[in-house]
């Protein structure tokens, strides 16, 4: 592959699945026309995305290469002469792992090596004596207590894909942007290591708080129970384990990261807590293309009152957009307007059963005439019929829906998730002063969603105030051609090095 | 474990009648909640609102007067006593030596000052006595010679509740008063406050304090462990952690609540199925009824959304209600729900409806002493558990301590 000036490197995204990073990816990469773009994309396995790519990419976009977690066939390359010495440097890299160091992870990439070089491979690092050894070793240091079966599993599927993972093959670039920690840092750290070229890290949510989420809700890790009606203390050992593993791979992405940005202050924080040099954080918030919208805006204007009063929800139709939540809210608002219209726009196919499950919600809440779930469509020509928005997730970034619909003229009732109220309300004092562009509520609360939304459907002023407010807000502060001159600058800055970089341990 | 003995921890009413200030000391011990699933109507009482129970006359000692003695020789009450002694000894002397009638009438009328002089001293004794027990030791003097005197002197004495060494008293007292309503086995110094209980009793800390106070670890694990437990008051809990400061906390508080309400989500959609496959009939929209009734029973729900699906509930049974004719569940789904959604006039008519008609009369008197209860209007609730009696039905523990009680 052709070396590009960027290479991407993505994780369960762009050019495969659609969202707000997809969106994000999109837009810059369009947006940029005098760089080239190569993707390096991380799927779980071959063959996972079936319908291929859900974006038209641009002609900059010089290829994408997907690397799968999961597809690996474990088979021995012969013993190296040097497998005791080499083990060492894993054994080291475990025990940092363990202690929360991120110091030795160079010198283990450089004993890894590729898999076509006299590198290490998976075999060796996983069905050989030594390294049974540092398995065992591991084992009774902390986990003496718990079953061997179990930690001997939760071991290789913690370190499988990561050897898998560093041992891919990663196309030449200039400069290597990751859009998250966890497995897409992992490999652009080992990019950074093997090619001496500088790494960004962009973080819209924060991976290692998603999956300490994900981790500590989810019911496939077992857990002892003791049985009694206690507040643990800590979290079960094998769920900490995993949360430990995701928080070192983000402690050794922002290490090797040159640049840490992200869209919106209160994700630094988390960052910081997570280890990031502050000296290296940055923020660069979202924005969005004020031309395309302001003739939407202009078609709103346009339109006149609707008939029927209009709410609408914009997103993928999934668990962490909450829909179940905004469709119980729209049954306490029709109650109310009893013509009332609700449109759900999104995709629906990320989780077809919680889209069933959204959908027979509706109609048990008798809600047939009201509200209807019609897929994905162009918002651009959807949002001008909108009276308000209404965003019910239990989790966000940044959300660009808030901003689209802001720039549209619609104000949005938004749970106090991510960045929202800094969005409906303003970040910093001169951005306060243009006034509230909307109303947050409380996570999983029908009631309050209901209630905001009824006291702008009875309080028309109120509503053309936040209107305005919200034009106002997002042709300041989020103009989509700030962040991408932002880019475009940071981008070029890191391409102009010719020096290679300096890399501890290699 | 920190081997503390029951009633010595932080809590226990022993304790908190030591550590109340003098004029509250006697007031320490709280009136006894409802023990167990059942013990309260659901949704008239929580973790937070014991204070908010009225007293129930007898269910904690009332306080003494100011003037209540406290130790030491009370000199006054000595005269008295003497005082009545000596009428009373006159007065058999006059009697035993009378030939004619004046001395003898004289006897009498000495006998009859010494009672008086009786009830003086044992209201001396006893401040607190009412006006029908000194009218009887009155009575009782004049009718027992020595009557007067002997009452006075050995009636016990109040306890001095602002002396520290007497919160065993007071704390007998108590504990006398739960034992008619408490079977023996439930009879421990457990307030029915489960997290004050645990804490005391188990040295752990409170699934309340833990919420407002723990690291992120802990307050997963308690949300978790209250959603086991599965009893609204518990989903109530976790309803408040969707307000926390960590959005973290946030997240495992709606997993919770979005785990629990799957089931029930998905025993609606079952029902309307069956609604729909079954045209007709009442037994489907019953069993629509109930599922409604249910899911907003939970606490899962906000308030606007647990009255949304009351009130589907409500109608659905009323429908269910026609076709059914004279099955009592519909009704009975109906004045629940009504009662729930605080129509409390409503539901105590489709009670005494299904009253009159002698369906599920046990169960329509202790929804209507729910109601009652809910109203604070406990005569209405008192009243309710004697008609409870009449059907054979053992009013719960909740109620039976509402019985006997003056207001």
């Amino acid at each position: 592959m052709k070396t590009a000036d960027i290479c991407l490197v993505l994780e369960g995204t762009y050019p495969f699945v659609s969202g707000g990073v997809s969106s994000w990816v999109h837009i810059l990469t369009s947006q940029l026309p005098d760089l080239t773009f190569t993707i390096l994309h991380i799927s779980p396995k071959r063959g996972f995305y079936t319908k291929g790519p859900v974006y038209k990419m641009p002609t900059n976009i010089l290829g994408v290469r997907e690397v799968y977690l999961h597809d690996y066939v474990l088979s021995s390359r012969g013993r190296p002469h040097d497998l005791r010495e080499k083990v060492e440097h894993f054994r080291a890299l475990v025990r940092d792992m363990v202690d929360g160091r991120a110091g030795s992870f160079a010198r283990f990439l450089n004993a890894l090596q590729h898999e076509e070089d006299e590198g290490l491979s998976s075999w060796d690092l996983l069905q050989t004596p030594e390294s049974w050894d540092v398995l065992v070793e591991n084992y009774r240091r902390e986990a003496e207590q718990e079953s061997f079966l179990n930690f001997f599993w939760t071991w290789r599927y913690a370190y499988l894909p990561l050897f898998n993972l560093l041992s891919a093959k990663i196309p030449p670039a200039r400069v290597y942007h990751t859009i998250s920690t966890g497995y897409a840092g992992m490999l652009a750290a080992g990019a950074k290591a093997k090619f001496k070229r500088p790494m960004l890290l962009t973080e819209h949510g924060i991976y290692t708080k998603e999956r300490r989420i994900e981790i500590n809700r989810s019911e496939w890790i077992q857990d002892w129970d003791s049985g009694e009606l206690v507040a643990e203390r800590k979290a079960p050992f094998f769920r900490r384990y995993w949360i430990r593993q995701f928080q070192m791979m983000s402690r050794i992405t922002y290490e090797y990261a040159d640049e840490i940005l992200t869209l919106y202050t209160g994700n630094t924080f988390e960052q910081m807590k997570d280890g990031a040099d502050p000296t290296r954080l940055r923020v660069i918030p979202n924005g969005i293309d004020l031309k395309r919208f302001g003739e939407a805006a202009a078609k709103h204007d346009a339109r006149g009152e609707n008939d029927r009063f209009t709410v609408c929800f914009v997103g993928r139709v999934c668990p962490i957009k909450d829909v179940m939540t905004f469709v119980s809210a729209m049954r306490l608002v029709a109650d109310e307007i009893p013509n009332v219209r609700v449109r759900v726009l999104g995709p629906m196919d990320e989780d077809p059963e919680y889209a069933e499950m959204c959908q027979r919600h509706a109609k048990a809440l008798g809600l047939e005439k009201n509200l209807a779930f019609e897929g994905k469509v162009n918002v651009l020509e959807e949002l001008p019929k909108v009276d308000l928005m209404v965003l019910t997730s239990i989790s966000e970034a940044q959300p660009l829906v808030i901003l689209e619909a802001g720039a549209v003229g619609i104000p949005t009732v938004a749970t106090d998730v991510g960045s929202c109220a800094e969005l409906l309300y303003g970040r910093t004092p001169e951005d306060r002063a243009v006034g509230e562009g909307g109303i947050v509520t409380p996570m999983a609360s029908p009631g309050e969603t209901a209630k905001a939304v009824l006291q702008l459907y009875r309080d028309p002023g109120l509503r053309h105030r936040m209107r305005d407010a919200m034009r106002e807000r997002v042709r300041r502060f989020y103009d989509q051609r700030d962040m991408v001159t932002a880019y475009d600058e940071l981008y070029k800055r890191y391409v102009r090095l010719e020096k290679p970089l300096a890399v501890e341990g290699v | 474990m920190s081997g503390k003995g029951i009633g010595e921890g932080p809590g226990s009413p022993v304790e908190e009648a030591l550590a109340a200030p003098p004029d509250e000391a006697a007031r320490a011990p709280v009136p006894p909640r409802p023990m167990g699933r059942d013990a309260a109507p659901a949704g008239t009482t929580s973790t937070d609102d014991v204070a908010d129970i009225p007293a129930i006359e007898g269910a904690a000692p009332e306080a003494p007067p100011a003037s209540a003695p406290k130790r030491g020789r009370d000199y006054v009450l000595m005269l008295r006593v003497a005082a009545t002694a000596l009428a009373e000894g006159g007065a058999f002397a006059l009697v035993m030596t009378s030939e004619g009638g004046l001395r003898f009438a004289l006897g009498l009328l000495l006998h009859v000052l010494a009672a008086f002089l009786g009830r003086a001293a044992a209201r001396r004794r006893r401040p607190d006595l009412a006006q029908v027990e000194s009218d009887l030791v009155l009575l009782a003097g004049i009718a027992i010679p020595l009557f007067g005197p002997l009452a006075a002197w050995s009636l016990p004495r109040p306890p001095a509740s602002d002396a520290p060494e007497n919160a065993h008293q007071v704390f007998t007292s108590y504990a006398a008063h739960v034992k008619p309503v408490v079977p023996d086995h439930e009879r421990t110094l457990f307030t029915g406050v489960y997290e004050k209980d645990m804490a005391r009793e188990l040295d752990v800390e409170s699934y309340h304090e833990v919420l407002v106070h723990g690291t992120t670890d802990q307050k997963r694990s308690a949300l978790r462990r209250l959603a086991e437990l599965g009893e609204a008051k518990h989903f109530r809990l976790i309803r408040q952690c969707l307000l926390d400061p960590e959005h973290e906390v946030r997240l495992y508080a709606y997993s919770e609540l979005e785990r629990a309400s799957r089931r029930y989500e998905e025993e609606i959609a079952q029902r309307a199925r069956e609604l729909k496959e079954q045209a007709e009939g009442g037994e489907p929209l019953l069993a629509i009824a109930r599922a409604y009734f249910d899911y907003a029973a939970t606490g899962i729900h906000d308030e606007q959304m647990a009255a949304w699906y009351y009130r589907s509930a409500e109608q659905y049974a009323g429908v269910a209600r026609r076709l059914l004719g004279d099955d009592p569940e519909p009704v009975w789904i109906q004045a629940r729900s009504f009662g729930r959604l605080g129509d409390y006039d409503r539901a105590r008519a489709l009670l005494f409806e299904l009253t009159e008609a002698q369906q599920g009369m046990a169960e329509s008197c202790l929804a209507r002493a729910e109601l009652a209860y809910a109203r604070r209007d406990f005569l209405a609730a008192r009243a309710e558990a004697a008609r409870l009696r009449e059907t054979g039905a053992e009013p719960p523990p909740w109620l039976a301590a509402l019985e006997g009680k003056r207001r």
